[in-house]
């Protein structure tokens, strides 16, 4: 029996990080995702579609999402494919509303206000599964919800679980649960939604899995995203697989430039690292992929250091494509160093040799005090009005500061002598 | 400063500027710069800018102004002489006349350091070279411009944009989510708005079943109120129309007319009748007639046609017959006697005289071909002749001529008797060859001889029997031998002939043929009766002619017989048709054409007759058939008109009466169906509540306004129904929301990005702090010492100079009295000026590469005050005195006065050095540049205290010139028309700042504040009331001429010397009025005597030309002031000028 697995649609967003030219591309809607998993589901001829919550995402509950979500639900129940869904926090509200202009036979909203629900999916009035799921009541839920599961294993079919949560985070307020919990029920797998990354959580016994979001949304979801293709039998989840229909998928790549004697040869390096990146992308991909976003490192010791932004203003112009694919520079980096002898420059009495030993000593895990200097002056950046509008950062670690402080040394180091090479 | 060892320098001598912007089409040339310093004077705009950028450009090309650009200039290097010369943006130059390179400069980057315009220094506000002073103590390194460079900050940056950009990506976020959420409310809401609808309908459904009741309601009391009207009405209105007075005249017209028309018809009929029986024959009489009458007159057209023939026939006979007998050559009037029988006997005697005839002529023509030659030679000299002549012909020429004969005789001789002398010598040899060559010689010689002889027996013969020579030449005397043998043969051929003649007997006589035809001929005359006949040859032709003679007589009496035939018929005919005619009283037709005329005239009548038959029935049927039951139909309709209307024909009182109560009848009968027609339908609609229509009218109408009411409602929800699920539908089809979410994650994942920018920047910065401080105890290096020493000295000690690193690296000043230090932005402009200029000073004195370049300042000292103006020039003074050449350019008299003071000075010391001043505006007009300027004399006049005084009284006390209203504009006043405070206008005063036009320049070049502080705003204030006294005196200008001078006068052209003093005199008691003027020369003034009328005309129209005559008439204060006001609106409506301000300015300007 097949059955395809997905959770965190957030109908109503879009991909977030796209190059200009593709920001208003339908392609990189949810919506469009949405559309293309219930073809997948109804190519494959699941028996049954499982979504874990967070399908509708809050900030765009009620028009522009519910329309693509109704409109699949209804080809996918035409098609003869059952859909079990739980309500995470994101569409708690919106999940039911939906259930009820839907056919109940075929859609199946299971944990209506926060408690413990078994559907069953039948074939000739036989169930051939069953599926247990919990919706979120409301927006936060502080408590586990698992404290409540009390439904008795069913004997003529297999049981999956379906439930939205976030696991191992104790007082989280996204129903938080731990996986021996899920892993002590009787079941031969379960379904969660809620982390975007899409994987299997670590552990023996029962499967957990987390589908991930089907659409990578911006460069804090990297990797391959899309829906699971799930295989059952003799009661038991027998595989798993990744299907790859996200559009779009983000990466971040370090190119070294180490030894690079000129420009021109760092401008060489750096166009094949980032067909190469795309190239494995589209490998990796189910088809489906249209747009890889990199965000580019430039490491190692190079000399055309002191020329790198003329190479790095053309390489965020760059637009490879490949089999339908275009790939696009988000960002670049430039963690180069210059070639100097920095040990020979810490001889000298100026200010590049006054650099060279503040370098040294910094890597040497010294001058804490500058350290300080710097948290106190970064606190200070996040609290200036440009920046009101990000509340809630962290302060930065001590080792965040320091290779701060490292980057802008070497930048510093790097203009210095740049002025001798021009005398 | 301590002065540092001479070194070469560069110095102007002479500079051409043949092409820069600004002086593209002429240039200039300016000569004997001094190699010390070089004051240039000129006013604004007279290129005083351009001479310094030109000399600069002469030494960095790459900083001329473009390359239309052509400047030539002389100049010294050490002891060396060069030119230089830059075009189209190529220098070349030669030292001593030869191609050369000029020795290294500072790049032109560091053109800065030498020239040294004001408002480049007010500018500055980071120094270039505190940084490189700097960089100089840190080993090359500059630490602050690496961190500048890096973009190392000492915070976040100030820039709210990308925060801006995500607080409206929210904002937009919130407003679609809100507008959503309203939208969810609506939906929530559309069931209750349905419900509504559903009860609004209902209710205009009611409605309109209340709306039919209270229609049937009115509808049946209309009907009940008009039936009773009608009833009031004579029911015979029913059955009267509005139109019934004109159909009743329409009746009556009817009638009348089938009357008429029928008794027409019958005085017709009597009068048809009474025609026809005037006329008394039947039609068939007339036809018969007519017919019998054609018939004769077509045998008549017969007859007549060959009477004419016979008559044709007999002429042509008888001119035929005519002919013939004249041609026969019979006498007029009278014919041949010749008839047709003999006629056969004529012929036969004919043909003998035809054959005598040919006789005849054969003996002519024989007697013609054997006729000899007149005179026939004798043919036997002329036979001896040409027999000589072919003799001689025949005979060869002889082989010598006759000395070759001779030859040959002396030769035979002389052989012989050498072989005689020969033999008697012995010589037998010699002897038998002497007798041969003797024996050929005479050979020879006769045989000559023989042949000569016979030749010239022929020729003699020849001439003998004809007179003619023989040619020597063989050729001639042939072609003569064919000419004799020519004659011979003619002479033979004229025997021949008469011998044939002499043998027919041909020579003379008449012939036997001749006397036969001689006889015939006359045979024939007589027969013929005629006396002369025709020529033998015409014979039967005459025969001819006779025959045709008598045949055309023959036809004549024919064709004549046949006319009298003809003629008889006709006659005949033309009695018929008499006969005939006689019964309709037609007379006896004397012709054909009477006949016919007759005839025609009878066809007429039998027309007429037919046709009055024709009318008379017609009429008589129309009568029976249709006139007669016209009228008595009419004449009914009349009757039933009345009788309809149950009136007595012709009651027209009552008719009259019934047709104005008519209206009202109708109006109430339409009423009647109108109401019932309404009630029908309104009880239709009714169907199974009719009794709704019994009810109160007035309740009904309480009721359907309640219910209207209600229904209104229906329109409204069913258009907000319909609004909110269109807009749902659109709502569900749309991604604006998810637009603007993406759009939110875009513009906060950029303000993170640029966040930790920031981070590093501040990162950044807190190193380049850092090591700042480390390398701040640094030596300054020897430069600074030098500035720091000259800065000290210009400013009288008051300040130091430091370099201070941080960002970006700067000078500042120590404030020795305070300890404070300033930045160059909190220094007084005029402290800048001179920081700015020491530092230059300094750095070019200590750090310049090759020689000592000159200096170039332009209006420099401006904003310095006396005290510190003499420092900062003895200051260059001294660098000029180390070599270094030093220009200064200014339009202010007073600046050179403070150069020329110092200079002088320096002179008097010792310590001078060469210079000069040079004016620029003379140069530009070719004249001699140079200006003598005495330091000590030419200094700025003192001016006045203004301490206490009013504006007026400082004035007064400036001694301030009258204006002069005529001027061009008001660059020319003294500032104290504009400036009203008069202290400022004392400091101003005081900087040399004396008329509006230059301090207007100045000001606008920035360096009002620098002079004076304060004196910004109120020369912008100046600025507007310079433009509001320029447009009041324009105004005022209208219809005063401008006044007239002795200049004037002489330039007129018609004033001579000799009127020129007493017009003179006259314009000034006029006050300039040139019309006052003109009047005065109208009406004779005597001092003025003698000045012709002419002369008045021309100066009159000069004047008026150049603006002296106006004829306008001066326009009102009223008008000046508004003009005033009006340029100066802005300044006015802002607040920052005061109208009493404007006014006090008219007041001083005299308007």
């Amino acid at each position: 029996m097949k059955l395809l697995a997905t959770a965190d649609l957030h109908l109503g967003r879009r991909a977030a990080r796209l190059p200009p030219e593709l920001a208003d591309d339908g392609r990189f809607s949810a919506a469009a995702v949405w559309r293309t998993i219930v073809d997948r589901a109804i190519e494959e001829r699941v028996e049954a579609l499982l979504l874990a919550g967070d399908v509708v995402d809050r900030d765009n509950r009620f028009f522009e999402s519910l329309a693509p979500l109704e409109q699949g639900l209804r080809r996918l129940a035409d098609s003869g494919v059952d859909t079990f869904a739980v309500a995470g926090n994101h569409d708690f509200d919106v999940l039911v509303r939906v259930a009820e202009h839907l056919p109940a036979e075929r859609f199946h909203l299971l944990g209506r206000g926060g408690r413990w629900e078994r559907a069953a999916l039948l074939r000739d009035g036989r169930p051939l599964l069953h599926v247990d799921g919990w919706s979120f009541p409301r927006e936060r839920i502080g408590t586990d919800p698992l404290a409540g599961y009390d439904l008795t294993p069913p004997t003529e079919a297999p049981l999956l679980g379906l439930l939205h949560t976030e696991l191992g985070v104790g007082g989280s307020p996204y129903a938080p649960t731990t996986a021996g919990a899920l892993r002590s029920r009787p079941v031969a797998g379960w379904v969660l939604g809620h982390v975007h990354a899409p994987g299997l959580v670590a552990g023996e016994g029962v499967p957990l899995l987390y589908p991930g979001s089907p659409l990578a949304f911006d460069f804090r979801e990297p990797g391959v995203h899309g829906a699971w293709l799930l295989e059952l039998a003799e009661g038991r989840l027998r595989s798993t697989r990744l299907l790859a229909l996200s559009p779009t998928r983000y990466l971040d790549l370090e190119t070294s430039l180490d030894g690079a004697a000129d420009a021109e040869e760092a401008r060489g390096r750096v166009p094949p690292a980032l067909r190469a990146a795309l190239a494995g992308a589209v490998a990796e991909g189910d088809g489906a992929l249209a747009c890889l976003g990199l965000r580019l490192a430039l490491t190692g010791r190079t000399e055309a250091k002191p020329r790198l932004a003329e190479v790095l203003a053309e390489v965020e112009e760059d637009r490879p494509a490949l089999g339908g694919a275009v790939a696009f520079v988000d960002t670049v980096v430039d963690r180069t160093r210059p070639p100097a002898d920095l040990a020979r420059l810490a001889g000298a009495d100026d200010p590049a040799g006054a650099l060279a030993r503040l370098r040294a000593a910094l890597e040497a895990g010294q001058r804490p005090e500058l350290l300080e200097a710097l948290a106190r002056r970064i606190a200070g950046v996040r609290q200036a009005p440009a920046y009101a509008a990000l509340s809630g950062a962290e302060a930065p670690s001590p080792e965040e500061t320091r290779a701060l402080l490292l980057t802008a040394t070497d930048t510093l180091l790097d203009r210095l002598l740049a002025q001798k090479e021009e005398a | 400063m301590s002065d540092a060892a001479p070194k070469p320098a560069l110095t102007f001598s002479a500079l051409a500027v043949r092409r820069m912007p600004g002086f593209e089409r002429e240039g200039f040339e300016l000569e004997g710069f001094a190699p010390g310093v070089t004051v240039i004077i000129g006013p604004n705009a007279s290129g005083k800018t351009t001479t310094a950028r030109a000399l600069g450009a002469l030494l960095w090309p790459s900083t001329a102004p473009g390359r239309k650009v052509h400047l030539i200039a002389r100049f010294q290097i050490g002891e060396e002489t060069w030119e230089g010369e830059l075009e189209a943006g190529e220098a070349r130059y030669r030292r001593e006349g030869r191609d050369s390179a000029l020795p290294p400069l500072p790049p032109a980057e560091l053109e800065d350091r030498y020239r040294l315009p004001l408002e480049r220094l007010l500018a500055t506000e980071r120094d270039g070279l505190a940084a490189e002073v700097l960089r100089e103590s840190a080993g090359g390194y500059d630490l602050s411009l690496a961190v500048q460079g890096a973009g190392f900050r000492p915070g976040a940056t100030r820039s709210r944009k990308p925060a801006a950009d995500l607080g409206a990506a929210e904002k937009r976020v919130r407003e679609l989510q809100a507008h959503q959420e309203r939208l969810v409310r609506e939906e929530e809401a559309l069931a209750g708005l349905d419900l509504e609808r559903q009860r609004a309908r209902e209710a205009a459904r009611a409605a309109g079943r209340i709306a039919a009741a209270l229609r049937a309601a009115r509808a049946r009391e209309r009907r009940s109120r008009a039936e009773e009207r009608l009833a009031q009405l004579p029911p015979a209105l029913a059955r009267l129309s509005s139109d019934a007075d004109a159909r009743l005249v329409e009746l009556e017209t009817a009638a009348r007319e089938g009357r008429r028309r029928a008794d027409e018809a019958r005085a017709e009929l009597e009068r048809l009748g009474r025609s026809l029986a005037g006329v008394g024959l039947t039609v068939g009489a007339f036809n018969r007639a007519r017919s019998e009458v054609r018939t004769r007159l077509e045998a008549l057209g017969r007859a007549e046609t060959r009477v004419e023939e016979a008559r044709r026939r007999t002429a042509a006979a008888r001119e035929t017959a005519t002919g013939a007998a004249t041609q026969l050559g019979a006498p007029a009037g009278r014919a041949p006697g010749l008839r047709r029988p003999e006629l056969g006997e004529l012929d036969e005697l004919i043909r003998v005289a035809e054959r005598a005839r040919a006789a005849e002529a054969v003996a002519t023509r024989a007697r013609f071909a054997l006729e000899p030659p007149e005179h026939l030679e004798d043919p036997a000299p002329l036979t001896r002749a040409v027999a000589a002549l072919r003799r001689l012909l025949a005979t060869p020429a002889p082989p010598l001529g006759l000395f070759g004969l001779l030859v040959l005789a002396a030769a035979a001789a002389l052989s012989a008797a050498a072989a005689f002398a020969l033999v008697e010598r012995g010589s037998r040899l010699g002897a038998g060859a002497a007798v041969l060559a003797a024996i050929a010689s005479g050979g020879m010689a006769g045989l000559a001889l023989f042949t000569w002889d016979r030749a010239r027996r022929a020729r003699a013969e020849v001439r003998h029997f004809v007179p003619e020579r023989v040619p020597g030449d063989p050729a001639a005397a042939a072609r003569l031998l064919e000419r004799l043998d020519q004659r011979l043969e003619t002479i033979k051929d004229g025997q021949l002939r008469a011998r044939i003649a002499r043998g027919l007997g041909l020579e003379s006589g008449t012939s036997p043929e001749r006397q036969r035809l001689e006889q015939a001929r006359a045979e024939v005359g007589a027969r013929l009766g005629l006396t002369e006949l025709p020529l033998d040859l015409e014979l039967a032709w005459a025969w001819h002619r006779a025959a045709t003679f008598a045949e055309a007589t023959d036809r004549a009496r024919a064709a004549e017989a046949e006319e009298r035939l003809a003629w008889e018929e006709e006659a005949r005919l033309l009695g018929e048709i008499g006969t005939l005619l006689a019964p309709f009283e037609e007379g006896q037709p004397g012709d054909r054409a009477g006949a016919e005329a007759a005839l025609e005239r009878l066809s007429e009548r039998a027309r007429r007759l037919e046709a009055d038959l024709a009318a008379k029935e017609r009429i008589e049927t129309q009568l029976e058939r249709e006139l007669e039951p016209a009228a008595m139909a009419a004449e009914a309709r009349l009757v039933a008109f009345w009788s309809e209307l149950g009136l007595v024909s012709g009651d027209r009182a009552t008719l009259a009466r019934w047709l104005e109560e008519l209206p009202d009848w109708q109006r109430n009968r339409d009423e009647v169906r109108l109401a019932e027609r309404e009630h029908h339908e309104a009880m239709a609609q009714l169907a199974g509540v009719e009794e709704l229509a019994e009810r109160d009218p007035a309740e009904l109408e309480v009721e359907l306004a309640r219910l209207r009411e209600r229904a209104e409602a229906e329109s409204d929800l069913a258009e907000r129904s319909g609004a909110v699920r269109r807009e749902i539908d659109l709502a569900r089809r749309g991604h604006d929301l998810e637009r603007a979410l993406a759009e939110r994650d875009r513009a906060r994942e950029e303000l993170v990005r640029l966040r930790a920018e920031d981070e590093l920047a501040v990162a950044g910065w807190l190193l380049g702090e850092v090591l700042g401080a480390e390398l701040a105890d640094r030596a300054l290096p020897p430069v600074l010492a030098g500035a720091r020493e000259l800065f000290a000295r210009i400013t009288h000690e008051r300040y130091e100079l430091r370099v201070e690193p941080g960002d970006p690296p700067g000078f500042r000043a120590r404030d020795r009295q305070s300890g404070e230090v300033l930045g160059l932005e909190q220094l007084s402009s005029a402290t800048r000026v001179h920081l700015l200029v020491a530092a230059r000073l300094a750095f070019v004195e200590r750090q310049e590469p090759g020689p000592a370049l000159p200096l170039f300042l332009d209006e420099t000292l401006a904003t310095s005050d006396e005290r510190r103006a003499r420092a900062l020039i003895e200051a260059l003074v001294a660098a000029a005195r180390r070599g270094r050449q030093v220009f200064c350019f200014t339009a202010q008299e007073a600046e050179v006065a403070k150069w020329a003071k110092v200079l002088e000075d320096a002179q008097a010391r010792g310590e001078g050095v060469p210079w000069t001043v040079l004016d620029l505006a003379r140069a530009r007009r070719g004249e001699p540049a140079q200006v003598t300027v005495a330091g000590a004399t030419a200094g700025p006049r003192p001016v006045p205290q203004s301490a206490g005084l009013s504006h007026a009284e400082y004035g007064a006390a400036l001694g301030v010139p009258a204006p002069d209203p005529w001027a061009a504009d008001l660059g020319g006043v003294h500032l104290w028309y504009l400036v009203e405070d008069p202290a400022l206008l004392e400091r101003l005063l005081a900087a040399g700042w004396e008329r509006w036009g230059p301090t207007e320049a100045l000001a606008r070049r920035g360096l009002a504040e620098a002079v004076a502080a304060g004196s910004g705003a109120a020369l912008e204030k100046a600025a507007a009331l310079a433009r509001a006294g320029a447009a009041a005196r324009e105004v005022w200008r209208v219809g005063r001429g401008r006044p007239v001078d002795r200049q004037d006068l002489a330039e007129s052209g018609a004033v001579s010397d000799k009127y020129l003093d007493s017009l003179t005199e006259l314009a000034r008691e006029a006050g300039g009025d040139a019309r006052a003027l003109l009047e005065r020369l109208a009406q004779k003034d005597p001092r003025a005597k003698g000045f012709r009328h002419e002369k008045l005309e021309a100066l009159e129209g000069w004047l008026e030309e150049r603006g002296h005559l106006d004829p306008q008439p001066p326009l009102p204060r009223e008008e000046i002031r508004l003009a005033a006001l009006t340029a100066a609106r802005e300044e006015l409506e802002s607040g920052r000028l005061g109208l009493d301000e404007v006014d006090r300015l008219l007041a001083r300007l005299g308007m």
